[in-house]
């Protein structure tokens, strides 16, 4: 282990303009417990998965600013952070794709109708640069504008839907959307499982009762 | 005060017309003799006249030439005239296109004289599609005259004349990102260096000057640099195309002497703030730099002077603010604005933006508290240099200059208490 | 009691040992759960002084909960903005978005309200799996069986039954809304075996199981016509009729501080546990809102609970950095030959015994000073992961690579550092009294997920909550729609009155106000509370 720190000493950071004096060994959301700073909207799982506690952080003397999860986050001495408030809005404003999942062969055409502007992809990689965990989400895109959605699927199995990447890019695809998409097409258009078809039938059949 | 002479130069009538014939009857074509018969000339008379980079930069013209000329590896360059011209309260380029067509591609042929380009590529806002056509004609014209074959010959390499519809998008204006753009791609900027004048279009030498820049060259070449030097007024040079707009009587363009006062573009040429109200403040040159307010009146409008009072000249754009006229919602607008030019490749840029223009709009409608300030004055000292281009760094210039200026305009809209 | 070796010292003696013999126990598994699982010791119950479990033993910091006054006052109601809708479900969990969906697909409007964000729950961080008797060699009589040993035999066998039925058709529901799972070449599902159980029975999409299936059913609902949410409401009270039934609920906003309040003709309570009450002061693996709200509610309105003392304390949470502190480290790496050691480098319980034995031994071990101490008090042991990486070269990279981001981001160096873990606590294996219909005893109240209880009996198998939650989250959400009520019903407060008379009248103010919404150290206050 190289985490030799002491649980007692303190550090100078700034969360959304306040300047706080924390522990050294906390996260941030820790941080933010621990100094009375209510933040009840960008905090559920703590573990990385959720996706809510997404901040833009500044390290000491680095001139990068980055996307990140505040719970993953480890407080570093005079880090600048910022919950940013514009998510919320602008991931709602782009969750008016609506489409019912079905049986089909033509899930790619589906797709271009539901996602029209996923074609107007401009390569960027910012959505890429702005994943906090790191999935190569424009080569999603490409994928899936190609028609290869199951592999385009298989890039997100650990998306956690923070939308970082939908919020980051200037075209207003909503990458992490198209993906899901992808995936559930992907799930629903596979053939059922031998295994899982078999026990539904003898289910149906009533042959495996539960005696007491 | 005595009021300066209006449309000397660039917009005096006999330099404004659509015909070629009627061009070279005039003024026209003379400059281009000049420089036909020894291009050597061309940049120590434009170093001696100091013309500038007037699309904002104050580059001086001649170190971008001589860089350019000094690449001798090469055979293929390019000049990129541009005409991308999309900030907010900037319209110059579009009336230099559509008025003076001819101007601004005879200086365009100068500058490859000098500069040895035989590729000219006219980088055009698609928006403006009056002056596209009128520059489009005005090309077709010079093509069917002997001239470009004469350039080509003094060249001893084919000069190639097109026009380039630019992506529209605000940072297609960057020079870099224009590079991208004429090479077809998306107008990313790119990271310096490579400069574009050792690497640039296709990774040949390219020369990027602004539309306004480019119709001064013939006149300075034909009139020597003494005569423009004292079109300016003190110390400087040139005239300026100034775009004035918002709460002002007489709202337009107007060419006037470098380096008159800001009272007297207000006062003396725009009629002053309109219904008799004081002035309050000024975005310059395309939103991206700090605000002037009533003390910097007796400002002299120049790159250096301006540069000193921590602002910039920029296009020349002046959009003029009266008392009385909330600053906060303006400042939301262009945040919005540099949010929506913002092209991707930085999300702390594309982010950063579109968190401000969030934060100074909820500020605006009186929905936000203390520590949406805050954390709006954080995101203007965190931002800087966070971006490849310096989109994100204007963005937060204006945003820090209204918070320098009007503090109290923002501490009481923040009265909503913390949720 | 002695106090264990402080984390330095401990560190610095730790050495890779291939052959740690196991020491033998001087008592058995039943009396190292007496002695040292919190769920038996003295201290871990009290009796219920008022309502419907009167007597009936508690955890002391839920009764406490479970008694404590409400911040509600009738203003609150009388001035709150009025909407209707059929089927209301709080909580957005695996349970409550399955149980919309199916309500929806039945033609119902429905509204949730959610604390956090669509989804923000304990679902999505479920690694495991989910259970299912699928595979030929193995039959949901098994999975019955099991079920009820694991559990002690404390379960509702006709709610564990039909769970193990519902499973193969739960999975295909689950498909069918969008999930993938990990197939082999021949297109069937793969299966892998739980602790404690013969087959294999748990179903899995990598180790990521629980965010995949909160990914698409948090989609699904989104996009179902007929399903509004509401993000950041937290039901803060339900609301009753004239004859006591659940008529509704009183929302709040967290974002305008304003109250709302929901009639319904049936109400689907999907709130799930209560590990950030941190009982005994433990650390937990659960999400920020998990603190019993649902208990709350629906005891004051009347419905029965049930074993409210016993609790999963999963053996394995990080103990240390403290930044993440609970985390839990999966019992797969246990299954592959991961051992338990104390401050000696000693091995002190069979790593795969029931997940309730394995939290006992390592108790022990810190009681009797064989812990390794951090500076807070706090004691842990060593999950010895050097070794199991030298006996097995690469396994950790292969097989584990969500372990090994999580080693990073703590710091860890897991081929050279074991990691001091603790038992985190993890699951409410009790809650409100349900029928197979998913009704409780509350005409028009539903439960469904963690906050019911009765299934699991006193301790849960790996891959059954998340089974759980969807078989018994869509058959509240199809009960929810059929049942018939009476058009004109009011929304009243009455039963919340009749609760505080009775906490007065025993004396059983506990000086807490319920529900908590959030952990105490998350310092959130409900205005007008």
């Amino acid at each position: 282990m190289t985490n030799t720190a002491t649980p007692n000493s303190s550090t100078e950071i700034t969360v959304n303009g306040t300047r706080l004096s924390v522990s050294a060994n906390h996260s941030l959301i820790q941080a933010l417990w621990k100094t009375g700073h209510p933040n009840f909207k960008s905090a559920s799982c703590l573990e990385g998965v959720c996706g809510s506690c997404r901040i833009m952080v500044k390290y000491d003397n680095q001139s990068a600013v980055n996307m990140a999860l505040a719970c993953q986050s480890k407080v570093e001495p005079g880090m600048q952070v910022i919950f940013p408030q514009y998510l919320e809005k602008e991931s709602t404003a782009l969750l008016n794709h609506r489409y019912r999942l079905q049986l089909s062969s033509e899930s790619s055409e589906q797709l271009k109708t539901i996602f029209p502007e996923a074609a107007d992809c401009r390569h960027c990689h910012g959505c890429t640069v702005a994943c906090p965990k790191g999935i190569d989400v424009e080569q999603g895109i490409t994928l899936a504008n190609e028609g290869k959605l199951a592999a385009a699927g298989d890039l997100f199995i650990n998306c956690v839907m923070c939308d970082l990447c939908t919020t980051s890019c200037p075209e207003n695809i909503a990458p992490n959307y198209v993906a899901l998409f992808a995936r559930r097409t992907t799930a629903v258009n596979q053939p059922t499982p031998t295994n899982l078809a078999r026990r539904l039938q003898a289910l149906q059949r009533g042959e495996l009762k539960i005696k007491y | 005060m005595t009021k300066a002479p209006l449309n000397q130069l660039l917009r005096h009538p006999d330099n404004c017309c659509a015909n070629l014939d009627e061009w070279l009857n005039g003024v026209g074509g003379k400059a281009l003799a000049i420089a036909l018969k020894d291009p050597s000339t061309l940049i120590p008379t434009i170093k001696a006249a100091g013309l500038r980079g007037l699309g904002g930069s104050g580059f001086p013209a001649y170190r971008k030439w001589q860089m350019i000329a000094a690449q001798h590896q090469h055979s293929e360059r390019y000049l990129i005239c541009n005409g991308n011209e999309d900030e907010p309260g900037t319209f110059k380029d579009r009336l230099l296109l559509e008025e003076s067509p001819h101007q601004v591609i005879e200086g365009a042929l100068i500058t490859a004289l000098a500069t040895n380009i035989n590729h000219i590529a006219f980088y055009i806002n698609p928006h403006l599609k009056r002056a596209t056509e009128i520059l489009s004609n005005a090309i077709a014209q010079w093509q069917q005259s002997d001239y470009l074959q004469q350039i080509s010959e003094t060249l001893v390499k084919e000069l190639v004349l097109k026009i380039i519809p630019s992506p529209g998008h605000y940072i297609a204006g960057e020079e870099t990102a224009a590079i991208e753009a004429v090479e077809g791609n998306f107008p990313f900027p790119r990271g310096k260096p490579p400069y574009p004048a050792v690497a640039g279009v296709h990774g040949k030498p390219t020369l990027i000057n602004n539309i306004e820049t480019l119709a001064n060259v013939s006149h300075i070449v034909r009139n020597g640099a003494a005569w423009f030097q004292a079109l300016g007024e003190g110390r400087c040079n040139g005239t300026k195309i100034y775009c004035i707009s918002g709460d002002v009587s007489d709202s337009g363009a107007y060419e006037l002497p470098m380096g008159i006062s800001l009272e007297s573009l207000i006062f003396q040429h725009a009629g002053g703030i309109s219904n008799n109200r004081k002035l309050k403040a000024v975005f310059t040159g395309g939103p991206s730099n700090s605000i002037l307010t009533a003390d910097a009146l007796s400002l002299t409008l120049d790159f250096d002077s301006l540069k000193q009072h921590n602002a910039s000249l920029g296009t020349g754009a002046m959009i003029v603010i009266a008392e009385g006229n909330p600053i906060i919602p303006h400042i939301a607008k262009y945040l919005d604005f540099f949010a929506a030019a913002s092209c991707g490749q930085c999300p702390p840029c594309t982010s950063g933006t579109r968190e401000m223009a969030q934060l100074t709009r909820k500020i605006t409608i009186g929905n936000a508290n203390k520590h949406d300030l805050d954390s709006l004055i954080s995101l203007s000292e965190l931002l800087p240099g966070s971006g490849r281009c310096h989109l994100i760094d204007g963005a937060v210039t204006l945003l820090k200059s209204s918070l320098g200026h009007f503090p109290k305009e923002y501490q009481v809209l923040i009265n909503k208490p913390f949720s | 009691m002695n106090n264990g070796t402080p984390l330095e010292q401990a560190r610095q003696a730790y050495r890779i040992n291939l052959n740690r013999p196991l020491r033998p126990s001087a008592i058995d598994n039943q009396k190292l759960l007496q002695y040292f699982h919190p769920d038996y010791a003295d201290n871990s119950r009290v009796a219920l002084k008022v309502g419907v479990n009167r007597h009936d033993p508690c955890h002391p910091q839920l009764a406490a909960l479970l008694q404590s006054d409400s911040p509600t006052i009738e203003a609150m109601l009388a001035t709150a903005t009025q909407i209707e809708t059929e089927v209301l479900v709080i909580g957005s969990g695996g349970a409550g978005c399955s149980a919309a969906l199916v309500a929806g697909e039945n033609g119902a409007n429905v509204l949730i309200a959610t604390k956090l964000r669509v989804g923000d729950s304990n679902t999505v961080m479920a690694e495991g799996g989910i259970q299912a008797s699928i595979e030929a060699n193995d039959t949901p009589q098994a999975h019955f069986d099991e079920t009820l040993k694991a559990g002690h035999y404390c379960s509702d066998k006709r709610l564990v039954e039909q769970m193990v039925l519902d499973g193969p058709e739960v999975i295909q529901w689950l498909i069918q809304q969008g999930m993938q799972f990990d197939r082999d070449e021949q297109g069937n599902l793969c299966t892998r075996r739980a602790g404690g159980t013969s087959a294999n029975r748990v179903l899995y999409c990598r180790d990521y199981t629980g965010l995949e299936m909160m990914r698409v059913l948090r989609e699904s609902v989104r996009q179902h016509h007929r399903i509004t949410t509401c993000d950041y409401t937290p039901a803060v009270e339900l609301l009753s009729n004239k004859e006591g039934h659940c008529s509704g609920a009183l929302l709040y906003s967290i974002e305008t501080q304003r109250y709302t309040a929901v009639k319904a003709k049936s109400v689907i309570l999907a709130s799930g546990g209560l590990g950030r009450m941190h009982l005994n002061g433990f650390p937990t693996s659960n999400h920020v809102g998990a603190t019993g709200d649902g208990l709350v509610l629906a005891y004051r309105l009347g419905a029965q609970l049930q074993a409210l003392d016993s609790f999963q304390y999963h053996p394995t949470g990080l103990a240390w950095p403290q930044t993440l502190a609970g985390t839990l480290i999966t019992e797969g790496i246990r299954s592959t030959g991961a051992q338990l050691v104390n401050n000696s480098g000693e091995r002190f319980i069979d790593e795969l015994a029931p997940r309730d034995v394995v939290c006992a031994a390592i108790m022990r071990e810190c009681e009797e000073g064989r812990g390794i101490r951090l500076e807070s008090g706090r004691q842990g042991v060593w999950l010895d992961i050097p070794t199991l990486e030298k006996q097995q070269p690469g396994i950790l990279a292969q097989q584990f690579p969500k372990f090994m981001a999580l080693c990073n981001k703590a710091d860890i160096n897991p081929y050279q550092s074991p990691l001091l873990i603790c038992p985190t606590l993890h699951y409410q294996n009790g809650g409100v009294v349900i029928n197979q219909a998913c009704e409780t005893t509350i005409p028009g109240l539903y439960c469904a997920g963690e906050v019911s209880g009765g299934i699991h009996g006193k301790n849960r198998i790996m891959g059954n909550a998340l089974l759980e939650i969807i078989s018994f989250g869509r058959r509240a959400g199809a009960a929810a729609v059929a049942r018939h009520s009476p058009d004109k019903s009011q929304l009243l407060l009455n039963h919340l009155q009749a609760f505080r008379r009775e906490i007065k009248n025993s004396h059983g103010v506990s000086g807490i106000q319920g529900p908590l919404l959030f952990p105490h150290y998350a310092s959130f206050s409900r205005k007008g509370a």
